[in-house]
């Protein structure tokens, strides 16, 4: 690092990430070299913020592929460094997969334990998407990943239902909470999009099993798409009927 | 009027929606009370407003209420509304009103706004010569 007239220089940062399927996210962005230390330090944040800000370098969808591996290419003034980022599976976590009539993969640090249980619901995606779940067991978690939408192994599509039975992620949450890894009586319910309001709603039918309930980008005060049910109870959704969707 | 009906095909081959008259954000047309959508635009310069007869109806809806809860939502994510603006909109309909214990955050951000594949795990490589660090 230098300074040049007892100011700070602008030092360029460039990094690229790398998918599974070799598709490279670039973003290039520059420091001020009062942001390092003598030794050019990148914060994590700083990191964090320009993954997030890569650009394909290729028209492509946005695919969420079921997590492998990531490299992370950084440039810094010049200098590379290269960071491969692993689920950790095998190695600081264990994997479990449940199929059959619960359809989940469920995350715990390899060593320790017992752990406090989460459950996680994604987007409605036709995919097992399972990186925040293996971030979070890595921070000392059992995590269950729920699937709720995964036609390959034998769900039926949610575009294609009725209704959501809410017991299917009650009967979850049971399953897990007497896994032998888990601690407690209570589990925390994380949702995101579609999987949002199965948190929110869940979270409200059975309120005793969810103490915590984190959810984003979704419906707030009605599910999406499709009515949930939990018994005689019917939580109306606030979504175009599917079958107008369709072509 | 079908979802479909605002798809069009783009030069990438990729199949994209487009909402009424040429507005971006048709995805959360999605978004409906009772057959009535909730973003709704006259014109391309009035852009999108919200419609006044699905939000009555969603104000019928009662307020979730679990025992604790933080929800966050994205305001530059075209899932969920068309602008940030008509998100912002919609969520003051519940402000004054949440529950004990029901938090919500207003993010800047789009729909992934979290990459789903940070890092689980990193490992830094050892080999290449490097004079900085992450921290």
């Amino acid at each position: 690092m230098s300074c040049v007239n007892n100011q700070f220089r602008s030092v360029p940062v460039k990094v690229t990430t790398t998918d599974g399927f070799g598709n490279a996210f670039i973003s290039k962005s520059t420091i001020d070299s009062s942001e390092t230390s003598s030794s050019l330090t990148l914060s994590s944040k700083k990191l964090r913020d320009m993954v997030s800000l890569g650009k394909c370098e290729k028209k492509t969808a946005f695919m969420i592929p079921e997590f492998e591996s990531f490299e992370i290419d950084v440039e810094v003034d010049g200098e590379k460094q290269r960071l491969q980022v692993e689920s950790g599976v095998g190695d600081t976590i264990v994997k479990e997969e449940w199929r059959g009539e619960h359809v989940c993969n469920v995350f715990y640090p390899s060593t320790g334990g017992p752990f406090k249980v989460i459950i996680h619901t994604n987007g409605g995606v036709s995919l097992m998407q399972d990186a925040r779940s293996q971030m979070l067991a890595n921070l000392g978690y059992l995590v269950v990943e729920v699937g709720y939408n995964l036609p390959q192994y034998g769900q039926e599509l949610i575009f294609l239902r009725q209704e959501m039975h809410l017991e299917y992620f009650e009967a979850i949450i049971r399953r897990a909470l007497k896994h032998e890894k888990a601690y407690g009586e209570e589990v925390c319910f994380i949702g995101h999009s579609k999987g949002a309001d199965l948190a929110l709603f869940t979270s409200v039918a059975c309120p005793g099993l969810v103490a915590l309930t984190i959810c984003s980008s979704g419906g707030f005060n009605a599910p999406v798409f499709l009515d949930s049910t939990y018994g005689d109870k019917r939580f109306p959704n606030a979504g175009r009927d599917l079958n107008d969707c369709l072509l | 009027m079908k979802l479909l009906d605002f798809a069009h095909n783009s030069e990438d081959g990729l199949m994209r929606m487009i909402g009424p008259h040429g507005l971006p954000g048709a995805m959360s047309l999605a978004y409906q009370y009772e057959d009535h959508p909730l973003y709704i635009a006259d014109s391309y310069d009035s852009g999108y407003y919200l419609n006044p007869k699905a939000l009555e109806i969603s104000r019928s809806y009662p307020i979730p209420a679990p025992r604790k809860m933080l929800y966050f939502m994205t305001l530059d994510d075209p899932i969920v509304a068309p602008t940030r603006e008509m998100m912002i909109a919609f969520m003051d309909e519940f402000k004054s009103k949440l529950p004990s214990g029901v938090e919500v955050e207003m993010l800047d951000a789009g729909h992934l706004y979290v990459m789903p594949d940070i890092p689980g795990n990193e490992n830094s490589s050892n080999s290449l010569k490097s004079s900085f660090s992450l921290l």
